[in-house]
């Protein structure tokens, strides 16, 4: 069952950029906030969501403005939005290992070049484990600039790569050291 | 028992130089040192996570090497690190649970041993909990779980209290007490010196070397650890005045309720 609903959003998320009835879009919002409306999290946490996209919604409305009317763009950027919402309408629903079991189903077939399915489903089981933590590394590497003195802006993470880009780096490999170490306390090799 | 033969390790320094020593099952074995002295090299040693080392590790008449399986070697010892969000690997308290005891045992479902194991470290609740949100102290007791569920004769504790609160500290000091009577080895590695009253043995990095002490020598001669460089920690001073007293110590209730008779 969780295996369908994961190759229905991986359908809907490919078949959205596909749609060119307005009508069929705005039924598509529709029920989308319905489902976020009858979902287990609370409609505040998808505001609180949606505001940290906010941004790239606006840069993609006006990458599209250049070359084509608001109307077009307003359109393109809707689609956007639509497949926001069926990433967090998914997640509300699929944990990490749900997913991680859905993708090992779906890529069965590979077993036929002998792929090693399990190992796959748990890279991507362990990988999606480890994002928030890697987010808030990034957190405390930023505060800790911050600290002294860095600006953080785009312009010196840009000019100045190596201050935050090589500590992030340095504290990705010890953790990629720690995953092995881990994986080794809990027998696998 | 541990026994380490002639262990010699360098790394850009000499670390250990031709030490030898034991570590006894059934007993709490403290490990202290100062900063870079080799604690976790020490550990990482012990846990068979790194042999580029000279001698021998005997555990319980099983010679470290790397051609020993994994399953053996973890069979024999497991290690809790001082971080615990760097030993949980997967998002789900039972998911964690269930891939170990899948490595194990190569069973798929192990509902009934997971919900034992939580039991014993006081987890059972958190059973299908996001293990993201869980606490620093409940995500250490998930880890202490996960090693739990193989059953390893030795488990080493690398600095994994270091991270957690007085009562999470407690709590975990309480199971360890609690493993002991099992008949398990625990092996804490530390920095915090107030911790040597809950050991049985203390082994003592200094100068490449590594010496053992039982608690009894060491509070018989507190001044040792002054002359290693340590400071005397207030709660095995107290502990010492108690024992001169003839006030008998066995945790840490009988300590808090001897000071009155001081």
């Amino acid at each position: 069952m969780k295996t369908l609903f994961f190759l229905l959003f991986l359908i809907y998320n490919f078949f959205l950029f596909y749609i060119e009835s307005y009508y069929l879009i705005i039924i598509s919002l529709i029920l989308s906030i319905i489902l976020i409306l009858i979902s287990k999290r609370k409609f505040i946490d998808y505001l609180k969501f949606m505001k940290k996209n906010i941004l790239f919604m606006i840069f993609i409305f006006l990458c599209n403005l250049l070359f084509t009317n608001y109307l077009n763009s307003l359109f393109i950027t809707t689609r956007f939005l639509l497949s926001i919402n069926a990433t967090y309408i998914f997640t509300s629903f699929l944990t990490p290992s749900d997913i991680s079991n859905s993708i090992c189903v779906l890529l069965y077939p590979l077993k036929i070049f002998k792929v090693d399915i399990n190992k796959l489903s748990l890279i991507i089981s362990i990988a999606i484990t480890f994002i928030p933590i890697l987010i808030n590394e990034g957190v405390i590497i930023k505060k800790s600039l911050i600290n002294k003195g860095y600006k953080f802006n785009l312009k010196n993470v840009l000019t100045r790569p190596q201050i935050f880009i090589t500590t992030y780096l340095n504290n990705l490999f010890n953790k990629i050291d720690e995953i092995e170490k881990a994986l080794s306390m809990k027998i696998f090799d | 028992m541990i026994s380490v033969n002639n262990l010699t390790f360098k790394y850009d320094k000499l670390l250990f130089d031709n030490t030898s020593f034991t570590i006894d099952s059934n007993k709490i074995t403290f490990i202290i040192g100062k900063n870079g002295s080799g604690k976790t090299t020490l550990a990482n040693i012990l846990s068979g996570l790194n042999f580029k080392y000279d001698g021998e590790i005997i555990i319980d008449n099983n010679k470290l090497s790397k051609k020993m399986k994994i399953r053996e070697l973890r069979k024999l010892v497991g290690m809790i690190f001082q971080n615990p969000d760097h030993q949980i690997v997967m998002n789900n308290v039972y998911d964690e649970l269930n891939f170990t005891i899948n490595n194990l045992t190569g069973n798929k479902d192990n509902k009934d041993k997971i919900e034992e194991i939580l039991k014993t470290v006081d987890l059972i609740d958190f059973i299908n909990s996001n293990t993201y949100n869980l606490s620093g102290g409940e995500k250490q007791r998930l880890n202490i779980a996960s090693i739990l569920s193989i059953n390893p004769k030795y488990i080493i504790f690398d600095e994994a209290t270091s991270m957690l609160d007085d009562t999470n500290r407690l709590k975990i000091y309480n199971l360890v007490n609690e493993l002991k009577k099992k008949d398990l080895g625990i092996i804490f590695i530390t920095n915090n010196m107030e911790e040597l009253f809950y050991a049985d043995d203390i082994l003592i990095i200094d100068n490449k070397k590594i010496i053992k002490y039982s608690k009894e020598e060491l509070l018989n001669n507190l001044d040792l650890l002054k002359k290693y460089g340590f400071n005397i920690p207030i709660i095995l001073l107290t502990m010492k005045k108690l024992i001169d007293k003839k006030i008998k110590i066995n945790n840490y209730n009988d300590l808090i309720k001897g000071i009155d008779k001081l």
